[in-house]
């Protein structure tokens, strides 16, 4: 039983930033030296986080990381580490850094190129996601001097009392080996009593430390009818919220709440946007999209006020009919909302896709929008960003929101230059990080080649398993929605 | 003069050595815990870690070494030794090795438990307590393996290894003083939990030792040598310069944090001692309660009001350290000077602390009877002891 608790904490407790990915990804430009920015946290609080910093510039002579604590600010953070060149790979950069709270942090990259610095901030989540199983090999290893400990143990205790006091010339009585046998059995009794309690105690840790996971924001999700109108209303109903004891969400690129619906099948996807209610600041609400009736996921992708960005995950019926009748106004419809159909005038090609991928092998994502007539289409922006992407694994496990700047919240990163007081980079518009070679120039003002291309930075994935990734890109006024699929071996 | 330096000359090396290696292990810890607290990252090659693993390897060797040298080289090397398993030493010996297979136990099990419950920035955690089982042992083991030569030696030699058992003694109570570390900060001496652990470990190491001892002041001794110990430890670290390399940073760090103003045990054991001078308790049960209730109502009285002078603006100077002892990471405010209702547990979690009411110190009471008593039997053991 108290597997199966640990086995449901865990499962909801990945619902952080993305799901089931620790990466923290960053592309873009530090100044004027494009950067990209790998951070992997460990899942516990403390923990040590893997920072990775690309650098697409050959005139770098050193780069730093350094974590800043939101609360904290950059008065209370520590000295900067130095990350060192990997070896046998070109401008990469590598260095550990300790997240000690829990919460949203800012790593703060510097990168020397002559005389300048150039510095980037990088929101990263530092919470406890799980508690990770002890590896066999070190079970049997503790297990083997646990053993030899309380043999030990009970038979230093046994001589001690059997023949530590007598004289180094004389021999114990029969009386007192007699008596021996009955300290040993007490002195085992002892010691594995020792080793109960250690136990319990041990358990106790376990359950405050579980307690201790990130949970997920509570919501309520809902399809209602309002003025014979299909409504999807999200409640936030977390009593640290509601109470004020939590920071306020923010809108991440323009939008409160990213929302993607998606079908079980995986037929369906819709990318739509919740706004909040006049009536209820706890309430936001959006006109459902023309989508089959079904079990939906709905994943909501929210920023706070400190930075920490989450993935709320909850499963929804979308029923026909629907008994829930509400009175109100029916929420306008956001018009970058977008959804799958089958009337695209517009395809979407990945330009490097393998069907099959190594586990933690980089997943290069290129992608060209072109028209029916096979022919590039340039790309406009959709949501202030040159394209979007959702990657999901058929078990709601894994979820990751992507963009050409990465896995990283707009939102965060700007609350971060702000207290940083550094300039935040206004460059909007379509795709201004493209692809690794050609990072920080625009695709649309580029080459010929160029056109209709977007590039995100690689992911790479840990989980085996088949996936499921949906591109968005914009062009000819048209917001195109792809569906590839990949699989990931062991 | 002479004479004791003749003495101290008769002394066995490996009496130095185990001795040398369990002041190097406590020194180490000392120096590893001020290290978290001011510098906060480590490394396994940390200075501190180097000389806690130096004290520990110094111990094993020595004991392995007189365990070899008995099983198979020099069988009459040690008179008093015992067999183990087929092995041949004297029993201290065993005693410093299952210390430290409890100290290499440890390591994988400290290193897992941080890599899944976090980095603890707490002393008291389960692998902690195997290596301090294991730390414990040690000492035990080089008290033991001096009180074994005291026992057998002559009546003229006798003096240099009682002086060595006291010394001994005390690194044993400023063991159980760094453990219970975070249950005496002079915010929570108004509250029960300082008393009770005080009681019952002080109580169980001062009476244990001192019964043990063949010196009229012996509980006034080890309980001063406690004292000039932390105090030194208090006024040598923060002479050092020192920069945290965590975040978040909540006050100025620009030297090693000192530990806290160590308890004034010397007032109680001063007290014992008198006690025991003046009357001849032969019942071991009254004996227990007479110095339980001596041993709690006078740290009681000491450590309140000390407490609060503690808190006040006059221990916050070199001397008493008030000022200097708080990590990086505890934001500056009033509640560092004030008295504690509540603790907080490392994950956050709020705890009430227990009020010191007379229904809860009559409870002490028992429990540090308790304790004492065991600590008689134990004395009674180490007084015989000849292995």
């Amino acid at each position: 039983m108290k597997k199966i608790q640990l086995i449901i904490l865990i499962y909801f407790s990945f619902l952080a930033g993305d799901i089931g990915h620790l990466n923290s990804i960053f592309e873009g430009v530090a100044g004027e030296i494009p950067v990209r920015v790998i951070v992997k946290t460990s899942g516990v609080v403390p923990g040590l986080a893997d920072i990775n910093i690309r650098v697409f510039s050959d005139k770098v002579h050193q780069v730093t990381a350094r974590p800043i604590y939101w609360h904290a600010g950059e008065k209370g953070a520590p000295p900067a580490d130095i990350a060192h060149p990997v070896k046998g790979e070109n401008n990469l950069y590598s260095t550990q850094l300790w997240l000690m709270n829990f919460g949203s942090y800012n790593v703060q990259v510097k990168i020397y190129s002559g005389e300048e610095i150039f510095e980037v901030n990088v929101p990263v989540n530092s919470l406890a996601l799980e508690i990770k199983e002890m590896e066999s090999s070190l079970v049997i290893i503790l297990w083997l001097f646990m053993l030899l400990l309380i043999f030990g143990a009970v038979n230093i205790i046994t001589i001690s009392y059997r023949e530590s006091t007598i004289h180094p010339d004389d021999s114990p009585s029969l009386d007192r080996i007699r008596k021996a046998k009955f300290v040993m059995a007490i002195s085992f009794v002892l010691v594995i009593g020792i080793l109960y309690s250690g136990y319990n105690w041990w358990d106790d840790v376990e359950k405050l430390y579980a307690n201790n996971l990130f949970q997920s924001l509570q919501t309520e999700v809902k399809i209602v009818i309002i003025n014979n109108q299909d409504i999807l209303k999200v409640t936030i109903t977390d009593p640290a919220i509601v109470e004020g004891r939590m920071p306020d969400i923010i809108p991440d690129h323009g939008k409160i709440i990213h929302m993607y619906l998606v079908k079980d099948d995986l037929s369906v996807l819709s990318h739509i946007h919740p706004s909040r209610s006049i009536k209820n600041k706890y309430v936001f609400e959006v006109l459902m999209p023309p989508v089959p009736k079904g079990n939906y996921s709905v994943y909501m992708d929210i920023t706070y006020e400190s930075g920490l960005t989450e993935t709320v995950l909850t499963p929804i019926e979308y029923k026909s009919p629907i008994e829930l009748m509400e009175i109100g106004k029916v929420p306008i419809r956001d018009p970058d909302d977008s959804w799958t159909h089958d009337k695209m005038q517009h395809k979407i090609i990945w330009l490097n896709k393998k069907n099959e991928y190594l586990q933690e092998e980089e997943i290069k994502l290129e992608f060209q929008a072109f028209n029916f007539k096979k022919v590039p289409t340039k790309l406009e922006p959709y949501i202030q960003m040159g394209g979007h992407g959702a990657l999901i694994s058929p078990d709601n496990n894994v979820f990751i929101h992507f963009h050409p700047i990465g896995t990283i919240s707009m939102a965060s990163q700007q609350i971060f230059d702000k207290q940083q007081e550094l300039a935040t980079n206004e460059k909007s518009g379509i795709c201004y990080y493209g692809l690794p070679i050609d990072t920080a120039k625009t695709y649309s003002e580029g080459l010929q080649s160029n056109i209709g291309r977007v590039s995100f930075p690689p992911l790479s994935l840990d989980k085996a398993g088949d996936y499921y990734m949906w591109v968005q890109v914009k062009t000819e006024g048209e917001v195109v929605t792809e569906k590839f699929s990949f699989t990931v071996m062991n | 003069m002479t004479s004791f330096l003749q003495n101290i000359k008769s002394v066995p090396n490996y009496c130095i050595l185990v001795l040398v290696s369990s002041t190097a292990i406590l020194i180490g810890i000392e120096w590893d815990i001020s290290w978290h607290e001011s510098i906060g990252r480590d490394s396994f090659w940390s200075a501190p870690h180097m000389v806690i693993y130096f004290g520990g390897i110094l111990c094993g060797l020595t004991c392995a070494w007189m365990v070899f040298q008995q099983t198979f080289f020099h069988p009459d090397k040690y008179k008093h030794y015992v067999k183990f398993w087929g092995f041949k030493g004297p029993l201290a010996c065993w005693i410093c090795i299952w210390g430290m297979i409890a100290m290499l136990t440890s390591a994988p099990f400290d290193d897992w438990w941080h890599n899944t419950y976090g980095l603890d920035v707490q002393i008291v955690s389960p692998p902690h307590i195997v290596l301090a089982f294991g730390i414990f042992a040690i000492f035990l083991g080089s008290l033991q393996l001096v009180l074994a030569e005291r026992n057998l030696a002559q009546e003229s030699q006798k003096k240099i290894f009682e002086y060595l058992y006291l010394f001994a003694a005390s690194l044993i109570l400023i063991q159980f003083c760094i453990l219970l570390t975070e249950y005496s900060f002079a915010n929570k001496q108004h509250s029960l939990e300082f008393y009770k652990l005080s009681a019952i470990f002080y109580g169980f190491v001062i009476i244990a030792f001192s019964e043990a001892s063949q010196t009229k002041y012996a509980a006034t001794i080890i309980a001063g040598l406690f004292m000039i110990h932390r105090l030194l430890i208090l006024w040598i670290l923060p002479l050092f310069d020192a920069e945290p390399l965590l975040g978040p940073i909540y006050r100025e760090i620009t030297h090693y944090v000192a530990p806290p103003f160590p308890p004034l045990l010397i007032i109680p054991a001063i007290i014992i001692d008198i006690v025991r001078t003046r009357f001849t308790l032969s019942n071991r049960i009254l004996k227990a309660i007479i110095f339980a209730f001596i041993f709690t109502l006078i740290l009681l009285l000491t450590q309140w009001y000390f407490s609060e002078f503690l808190l006040s603006e006059y221990g916050r100077n070199w001397v008493f350290g008030s000022d200097r002892n708080k990590p990086f990471w505890v934001p500056i405010g009033d509640f560092n000077f004030e008295f504690w209702e509540y603790d907080w547990t490392p994950y956050g979690h709020k705890i009430l602390m227990t009020p010191v009411t007379t229904g809860n110190i009559l409870l002490t009471l028992v429990y540090s009877s308790f304790s004492i008593y065991l600590a008689l039997f134990f004395a009674s053991w180490l007084k015989r002891v000849k292995k």
